[in-house]
């Protein structure tokens, strides 16, 4: 009995030893199993106020309607980019996130891999300045060091480096995505020949800040001068008329008749336009857009009521919005929008047949058309006047049979095309075009302009209006706010008072607690 | 439960009787506030960037902040165990009616509760900031989500350490040499060339999870490998009692 009680105790260390080994080892591989897991799927959570970590809106689309595998390769290893590939690295950690099944991302040390780099240099024939490589199955874009910041050199001339001044990583990013992912880039063609707004000159009436974001939303941008022409440029997505002060001629409505006919899409900008005496100057595209529905008066629209701040009443900030795809973001955020001297632009009552028009944004009731242009000093609402709420803004949609009654083709009344054989079902061409026709007026070039582009909503209701007109409407949203800034202005008193509360007394009272429990120990 | 609780009671009167936590406190408070202080006068100046936030700096992005870490974590919890086995206490513990497990919770959160004691008084730095600029309340509550789910998994560390000798000292020494080994993975994780070990040191990367926390980025990885690690390390605590119960 005893021998065997002396056996078993001397098992038990053993058993126990091995059931501890194998409790171990269990506990080992549950634990890699689980981060294994969590490794592969996760989620990133943005705790800051302006959301500065966490993709904007629209890269956020952009990304999540990547449906083939791409890798984003960040290359690393130069020399003095510290603070900007760390602020990279992080933003594609961002993007592999929102979708990860198809987003991979990557990271080469040109330094430490100077095979990995060698491989990546002959195979895509990366320069200097490449900083990441989008690469899918049949494509690849190139991101350079150059688009991910903006830097400050004004400081090189006495020996300083450059400063950054801006991260535009997420930008350049989500261009290059867009390039990758779209079979198309959607060219814009802007009117030329009517005093229309500049693109390429700064100025109050400019589109120079405009165009830059085109270029980041992968339009294509060119220009056109209509008079004289045969017929809108080839390929053209969308025609653009900005704030003409010329007139147009017939000739050149019915180029743009043909062209809606055709599928066309059209976004038509225009100002309160004066001629020398100072009285309503005709486009000539007012009684060519009636046809559409679209009413457009000589007035200019006051707003005693508006939501600006330290300015007159002809300058209008409003979120009042109709219900439409272009709008709905502004309206869901409650962001609004600014037009400076702007004339009305709404639904007329007789719609022609086939055609939808949507009424995009509104001024507040007590807002109205000032109609009488020779006394500026004193105006007020009286019946000549156009009646608030006033819109500023509306949108078209026609199809089938309503393009065949498009106006400028025609004589007035009549309903025949300009070319009969494109309206017929016989002909089949124009008609054939399964995708609605798309316009949309504003009584405003200025929201557009240099000068407020960047005020409210002014740039999401542009580009959302571009978007739309184009058919991208998985690019609808907002554009975000800049992050908040913080600064602090101490002076010495402050800073003093802040040290002695934080390297003094709080300290102090601890030691002074800790000598009482030793004092309350030794009684 | 009453187990643990009675012992976390225990555990946690014993450390606010004790002069050597008081005086923790303050060594804890110097150095916390010589960053603050420090940070205020940096951002003060009109040349300082100001898209960074006193907190975010605050948070992890010193040397001294780790600093804090290494050294209170061993100071914390080289007593907890090795000081009962060597005083004798542990085998009457042991006797009670709790086990191992309870044991190693009740003064892992005890050990844990006084460690969220000691960084309360920071919260001071927040009004002091919100005195003096706009505050993003995110970050900062995302920065001490992190400076805890760090913390739980030192404080489990030191457990364990102290749970492996009966001398305070080598506790502490052994602490602080597997802490060492977590922030070794911040340098080899930046000299690691091949991809998939790249991804687990990343992963296991504090420096990088605490820069994170302190920009207001709270991602479910990082507090997976917290709550994981330390249920680990306190497993191994538990068994290593258990086995010295055998032996």
């Amino acid at each position: 009995m005893s021998t065997e009680k002396t056996a078993s105790h001397r098992q038990k260390p053993w058993v126990d030893g091995s059931l501890l080994g194998v409790g171990v080892l269990l506990a080992v591989g549950i634990f890699a199993m689980v981060n294994y897991l969590s490794m592969r799927h996760y989620e990133r959570f943005d705790w800051t106020r302006s959301k500065i970590y966490t993709l904007s809106e629209k890269s956020l689309q952009v990304v999540q309607q990547i449906d083939e595998p791409v890798e984003m390769v960040l290359v690393q290893g130069l020399v003095g980019e510290d603070d900007v590939l760390g602020a990279t690295e992080e933003l594609l950690d961002r993007y592999a996130a929102a979708n990860p099944s198809f987003v991979d991302k990557r990271v080469v040390d040109l330094v430490r891999n100077p095979l990995e780099a060698q491989r990546l240099a002959q195979e895509y024939e990366i320069s200097e300045d490449t900083a990441i490589i989008l690469v899918t199955e049949e494509d690849r874009r190139f991101v350079n060091r150059s688009d991910l910041a903006e830097y400050d050199y004004s400081g090189m001339q006495f020996g300083q480096p450059p400063t950054m001044q801006a991260f535009t990583g997420e930008e350049s990013i989500t261009r290059a995505l867009l390039e990758l992912m779209e079979d198309h880039q959607p060219k814009v063609v802007f009117t030329r020949g009517h005093g229309e707004a500049p693109l390429d000159v700064g100025g109050m009436r400019s589109l120079s800040a405009a165009r830059n974001y085109f270029d980041k939303e992968n339009f294509l941008v060119d220009t056109w001068t209509s008079l004289g022409a045969r017929e809108v440029p080839k390929g053209t997505d969308l025609l653009v008329i900005a704030g003409p002060t010329v007139g147009f001629l017939p000739e050149e409505l019915e180029l743009f008749s043909s062209y809606l006919e055709g599928g066309g899409r059209l976004l038509v900008m225009l100002d309160p336009a004066l001629t020398e005496t100072g009285l309503p100057l005709d486009l000539g595209l007012e009684d060519w857009l009636a046809g559409f529905g679209v009413g457009i008066s000589d007035d200019f629209i006051i707003d005693p009521e508006s939501d600006a701040a330290f300015v007159g009443p002809e300058i209008i900030a409003t979120s009042e919005y109709g219900v439409h795809p272009i709008v709905e973001p502004l309206a869901g955020d409650g962001a609004p929008v600014m037009f400076s001297l702007a004339r009305s632009v709404q639904g007329l009552d007789a719609v022609p047949e086939g055609m939808q028009i949507t009424e995009l944004v509104r001024t507040s009731d007590a807002a109205w058309g000032e109609t009488d242009f020779e006394n500026l000093d004193a105006y007020g609402f009286d019946e000549a006047d156009v009646p608030g709420p006033v819109a500023m803004g509306v949108a078209v949609t026609f199809s089938g049979s309503a393009r065949a009654e498009v106006p400028g083709t025609t004589e007035a009344g009549t309903t025949e095309a300009a070319n009969p054989e494109a309206v017929t079902d016989d002909a089949g061409g124009a008609l054939a075009a399964a995708s609605e026709g798309r316009l949309v007026v504003f009584g405003d070039l200025d929201f557009a302009s240099d000068v407020s582009v960047s005020n409210a909503g002014n740039s999401s209701l542009l580009l959302n209006t571009f978007n739309w007109l184009v058919q991208r409407e998985y690019l609808i949203s907002i554009e975000r706010d800049p992050p908040d800034q913080t600064r602090l202005n101490l002076d010495g008193g402050e800073l003093l008072q802040i040290v002695l509360l934080v390297l003094v007394l709080q300290p102090g009272l601890a030691l002074v607690a800790g000598f009482l429990v030793w004092r309350m120990r030794r009684r | 439960m009453n187990g643990v609780r009675a012992i976390f009671e225990r555990e946690l009167r014993s450390y606010f009787f004790s002069p050597m936590a008081w005086i923790v406190l303050a060594f804890v408070l110097l150095v916390n506030g010589y960053i603050f202080a420090l940070i205020l006068s940096f951002l003060s100046d009109a040349r300082s960037p100001g898209s960074v936030t006193p907190m975010r700096l605050f948070f992890g992005d010193t040397f001294f902040f780790w600093m804090v870490l290494i050294f209170i974590v061993p100071v914390l919890t080289m007593r907890l165990i090795s000081e009962e086995r060597k005083s004798g206490t542990l085998e009457m513990l042991m006797t009670a009616p709790v086990n191992e497990t309870q044991v190693v919770l009740g003064k892992y959160f005890a050990a844990l509760a006084f460690y969220i004691f000691l960084w309360m008084p920071t919260g001071i730095y927040v009004l002091v900031v919100a005195q003096h600029s706009s505050v993003d309340w995110g970050p900062i509550a995302s920065g001490y989500l992190g400076i805890f789910g760090i913390g739980s998994v030192f404080l489990a560390v030191g457990l364990l350490a102290s749970s492996l000798s009966k001398n305070q000292i080598v506790a502490a020494v052994i602490t602080f040499a597997m802490l060492m080994f977590f922030f070794a993975i911040y340098f080899v994780d930046s000299l690691v060339t091949d991809e998939t070990l790249k991804n687990i040191l990343t992963y296991m990367n504090l420096l990088q999870h605490m820069e994170d926390f302190g920009k207001g980025i709270v991602d479910t990885r990082r507090l997976v490998y917290y709550l994981s690690t330390s249920v680990l390390f306190l497993f191994f605590t538990s068994r290593a009692l258990a086995a010295k119960k055998w032996s």
